[in-house]
């Protein structure tokens, strides 16, 4: 089974009334997280990555320390948690934790897959990921409820897949797909 | 965006080639650009996008009093026009040339912010750009 898979499998997993029960699968050769709680797992046991939704993670495979690139990413999730309301100067509402599932499967997604994003956070308590390689860019806004909007430009062939109506995070997973095909 | 109150109006006394600035939080950047999130507004607010209309450099020190670390970008008000926004003047106590920019910004709402983000420039940069990533910065005619 190949990493895509197993990670496509994990959609399959929690809306935000489940969150607490929801994890992530991926083949990386990961075991442990430390940074978070200082404690180490073994190698396929969810962690609780120390998120305000209790999201887990389960590493498949054992061997290798956490990535430095992902737990970065989780750890720029957990500062947005403490932005206080109008952190933007211009009425921003405070990070909403419902967004934290749905960023983090499409975040493991690019990783499995190609490359991460970057992250912002967004005004209405979201989380904005970017996708940007070889005139290829890809923007996806996980808005606070976890749904997501996205728009996928391929400027060199002048193809635009705009998802403007909020949808799942499955079908976003889609555009990180076809990012990464194309990089 | 916010839909244009029914008792304000687009203020044509701001001519299309004159510029707005826009205070930019400094994590709102990608690479070295300004990102499309400089663009969005929360749906439920009242108010429309804050912005000033650049008369002189004062301009500049007025929206980045006490956010010394935020950038700011600029818009020319006819790229905001070609989106079907609307600008009133909104004066405040030391920004006196506060704006608001209003309208509704249709279905496709990431490419408005798309083309908008292509339409900025940097006024000054936030600290969050690496210096060799930073193009020089064009004064502001």
């Amino acid at each position: 089974m190949t990493n895509a898979a197993r990670i496509d499998e994990g959609y399959a997993f929690p809306t935000s009334n489940a969150i607490s029960q929801a994890y992530l699968d991926t083949d990386k050769k990961i075991r442990s997280v430390s940074s978070t709680s200082g404690r180490s797992f073994g190698k396929s046991e969810p962690v609780d990555v120390g998120l305000k939704s209790g999201i887990k993670i389960a590493w498949t495979m054992g061997g290798g320390e956490f990535p430095e690139p992902v737990q970065k990413i989780i750890d720029t999730l957990r500062s947005y948690e403490t932005l206080s309301e109008n952190w933007d100067s211009h009425g921003s509402k405070i990070h909403d934790a419902r967004s934290q599932l749905s960023t983090m499967e499409l975040v493991m997604a690019g990783y499995a897959r190609c490359q991460l994003p970057a992250l912002i956070p967004l005004p209405d308590g979201g989380v904005g990921l970017r996708w940007d390689a070889n005139q290829v860019e890809l923007e996806v806004d996980v808005l606070p409820d976890g749904q997501c909007i996205a728009l996928f430009s391929d400027d060199q062939i002048d193809e635009v897949v705009d998802i403007s109506q909020p949808c799942s995070v499955r079908e976003v997973t889609r555009l990180v797909e076809r990012f990464c095909k194309k990089n | 965006m916010v839909s244009l109150p029914g008792h304000l109006s687009d203020d044509i006394t701001i001519g299309g080639g004159r510029w707005l600035l826009r205070r930019v939080y400094p994590d709102w950047v990608h690479g070295e650009k300004p990102d499309s999130s400089n663009f969005r507004h929360p749906d439920d607010q009242q108010s429309g996008w804050s912005s000033t209309l650049f008369e002189t450099e004062a301009d500049i020190e007025d929206i980045l009093r006490d956010h010394e670390n935020f950038g700011v970008i600029r818009i020319q008000a006819q790229a905001l026009r070609n989106e079907n926004l609307a600008i009133v003047r909104v004066p405040l106590d030391g920004n006196s040339n506060h704006c608001e920019v209003y309208g509704e910004l249709g279905p496709s709402k990431k490419r408005v912010h798309k083309r908008l983000k292509a339409h900025a420039l940097w006024v000054r940069y936030p600290d969050t750009v690496p210096t060799n990533l930073r193009n020089p910065i064009m004064p502001i005619e």
